[in-house]
């Protein structure tokens, strides 16, 4: 590798001095020409002054987008030298590796060595990515400079106006820190991020899209559609990826040295598999697609959540994952839309329902009891939907947001509007052993759904979580029963199942979700 | 073996069995509370071979819903007069599969919706709903279940197929008429599976 940082840093200087002179000499240019009214009088004077003066703001403009040059530099150069510094410990590792190799008879049955083999192989794959990474960062700052310069006929005001509290274009929202870089961005809330994706070029965009599409379909306040291009772009590279990682491992590893790591990388492939059988439904976005950690994050709307004034996020308890749980919650999630279309007697356009496997919920019921799995998952939820309210086409006071929590999730979806400043409107749990405890946003309306024969019932008096949903707490439960009068059927929902199509259940959660309150059916003890 | 032997052997067995039923209770309640339970083999393989047995979607179901819809229309009009009507787009989804067959290659049902701007008075809905269900029993759709709202403004009738689809009658504010039809394998989808099996 013959990057040389110290390099890359004293051009970001010379840039930098570069971009002071620019700027200052367009400031000189037009003071000069405004002064010159002062003792030079003619008809075409004023016409000459007028002329003249972009000049200072075209210089001014100029010297802001060469600042955000020298800070992507100066931030790739620190990257890369951060990264050869792990390069060297690598090496150094891979010479004891070699050292090693060499002294045994035959390293390739010692399992430490192989084991050894495998962990350097990782490192340098994954060196290699943040090398790559890094360069992308820097492109793309650089390409989202110069493309719109090249669009707009030399102007680089093309930015319009900056996220609300980061100032405007005399007060620092040049400053690229607060613009571009993958830290200032992870750094930013929804709106903000929202703000500044509004104030890109379009050319800008589609450099972002095509050189990061990792981080643009992962940043909540990125609109919808921009997401689910991003995420869908990155699968078949990602499932190209994983396959040929878990391909590339031996009997031993896969099976004894590196199981965990086997299973990881199966679970990955069959989550983008669970992913495509979504997708393929049609009318579908992919908001959420995240492989990089232990796990697979994903979720998929139905319906376009920008443009529906109905939003709801259903999100799955115990045992929720994206490999075994997304088909399933996708098809909930697809009959509930079209049920609170009916319901709320408005077009199918007008409702939007997202399935949400965002966090890593308990796999069994024994680790249930532990309240950790929300505590982790909480901002995470907490940012999308921050997000969907930041890009939705409705103003704040017209959206109707509604969270949904089967089972563990309530504590999840609980946890996440203790912010007051949440967009959510209603939040609904069902199947609940326990909520997290208040007090909660209280402009949030708060449901719940308990059938008469689930077995979480047994979670609940058994007291495995201290806080329930209770009505002196301004809670609502709602009725879950079904009833025959006149020799009509009214259905009940049954055991832990909540969505089934055409129960009372469905049909509440979705008069909810359709905005509907009026139409709710309240449980009534006793009935 | 003395009596105490034959007695501890006695209690062993029944402290195992117990364990052993306890393990399966367990078992059987995490799956249920976890959703684990994702469909078995056979139960895929049993709905790709009743799929397999039928007609194909384009010769059984497409088109099907948006005649049914126009014929709820058409009759719910001549009993109450025009009605200004906003329609959804007609979407091929898998609606009308149940989710075992909605995990099947080509699975897919149609739904056809369309929103009446008119508001029917009680007993008007009463008449709607038998005009509905009327209509619907001759497509095959006839197992009713019906909800009210809370505020009893609102019913609606759900008319089911044994096949799974179904068909809705909504009225309230305005009257909701939708279809889905039974799922079904597209054409390519049975000649793809039959070839195989070739």
């Amino acid at each position: 590798m013959a990057l040389d940082a110290s390099a890359i840093s004293d051009g970001a200087v010379d840039l930098r001095r570069a971009a002071g002179r620019v700027g200052d000499d367009g400031v000189q240019v037009s003071n000069g020409w405004r002064a010159l009214t002062d003792v030079y009088q003619s008809p075409v004077a004023p016409v000459l002054v007028t002329a003249m003066e972009p000049v200072g703001q075209g210089a001014s403009e100029m010297s802001g987008a060469m600042q955000t040059a020298t800070v992507a530099l100066d931030d790739y150069a620190r990257a890369i030298s951060s990264l050869q510094t792990r390069r060297h410990s690598v090496a150094v590792d891979a010479e004891v590796f070699a050292r090693a190799a060499t002294a045994s008879p035959d390293w390739r049955i010692e399992p430490a060595l192989r084991a050894h083999q495998s962990s350097l192989q990782q490192s340098v794959a994954t060196l290699e990515s943040d090398f790559d990474d890094a360069r992308q960062q820097c492109v793309a700052v650089l390409d989202g400079i110069v493309t719109p310069a090249v669009q707009t006929t030399g102007s680089f005001a093309s930015t319009g106006q900056g996220p609300e509290g980061l100032g405007g274009p005399g007060d620092g929202w040049w400053d690229p820190r607060h613009l571009f870089t993958r830290s200032s961005l992870d750094a930013m809330s929804p709106a903000e991020v929202n703000a500044w994706w509004t104030s890109l070029s379009p050319a800008a965009r589609a450099t972002y899209l095509t050189t990061s599409p990792q981080m643009i379909g992962g940043l909540d306040g990125i609109p919808a559609a921009v997401r689910d291009a991003a995420n869908r772009s990155r699968l078949d590279r990602e499932l190209a990826r994983l396959t040929a990682e878990r391909d590339a491992m031996g009997f031993f590893e896969r099976n004894v040295a590196q199981r965990t790591l086997s299973d990881e990388l199966n679970e990955k492939i069959d989550a983008i598999t669970a992913i495509y059988e979504a997708l393929r439904k049609g009318d579908r976005q992919l908001l959420v697609f995240d492989v990089s950690g232990r796990e697979a994050f994903a979720a998929v709307g139905v319906g376009d959540v920008d443009a529906a004034l109905n939003v709801s996020v259903l999100v799955g308890g115990t045992g929720t994952s994206v490999e075994s749980g997304l088909v399933q919650l996708d098809q909930d999630s697809m009959k509930m839309r079209e049920r609170a279309a009916e319901i709320g007697e408005v077009s199918l356009m007008e409702v939007a329902v997202v399935g949400w496997v965002g966090y890593r919920a308990p796999s069994a019921l024994w680790l249930a009891h532990d309240p950790r799995y929300a505590v982790n998952g909480r901002a995470d939820l907490e940012s999308f939907v921050q997000g969907v309210g930041a890009t939705s086409i409705h103003p704040s006071k017209d959206l109707n947001l509604t969270l949904g929590g089967h089972s563990y999730a309530a504590m999840l979806v609980t946890s996440s509007v203790l912010d007051a400043t949440t967009p959510v409107d209603s939040i609904a749990t069902y199947g609940t052993p326990g909520i997290a405890s208040g007090p909660f946003a209280p402009q949030v309306d708060k449901y719940w759904l308990a059938n008469s024969d689930d077995p979480i019932r047994a979670a609940v008096v058994a007291g495995v979580f201290t806080d329930q949903p209770n009505v002196d707490d301004g809670w609502t439960e709602l009725d879950t029963s079904q009833r025959e009068i006149g020799g009509t059927t009214y259905l009940r929902g049954n055991d832990h199942k909540y969505l089934q199509d055409g129960s009372m259940t469905q049909y509440n959660l979705a008069a909810l979700i359709a905005g509907r309150k009026d139409l709710l059916v309240p449980y009534e003890s006793g009935k | 073996m003395g009596p105490r032997s034959w007695a501890a052997l006695v209690l062993g067995i029944v402290i195992i069995g117990g364990l052993i039923w306890g393990g399966v209770q367990v078992v059987r309640i995490n799956d249920e509370l976890t959703g684990s339970g994702l469909p078995q083999v056979s139960e895929v393989e049993a709905a790709r071979v009743r799929l397999l047995s039928l007609g194909s979607f384009e010769e059984e179901a497409e088109g099907t819903s948006s005649v049914l819809v126009a014929e709820l229309r058409a009759t719910l009009e001549a009993e109450f007069g025009p009605i200004v009507w906003e329609h959804d787009p007609v979407r091929q989804s898998a609606g009308g599969c149940s989710s075992v067959e909605s995990t099947l290659d080509g699975a897919v049902s149609e739904r056809s919706r369309s929103l009446g701007l008119m508001t029917l008075d009680s007993e008007q809905k009463s008449r709607a709903s038998e005009l509905v269900a009327e209509v619907s029993a001759r497509y095959g759709f006839s197992e009713l279940t019906t909800i009210i709202s809370g505020d009893g403004s609102q019913r609606v009738d759900d008319l089911r197929s044994p096949g799974g689809g179904v068909v809705t009658l909504v009225v309230g504010r305005s009257v909701g008429v939708s279809a889905t039809t039974d799922c079904r394998l597209t054409r390519e989808q049975i000649s793809l599976l039959r070839s195989e099996a070739w």
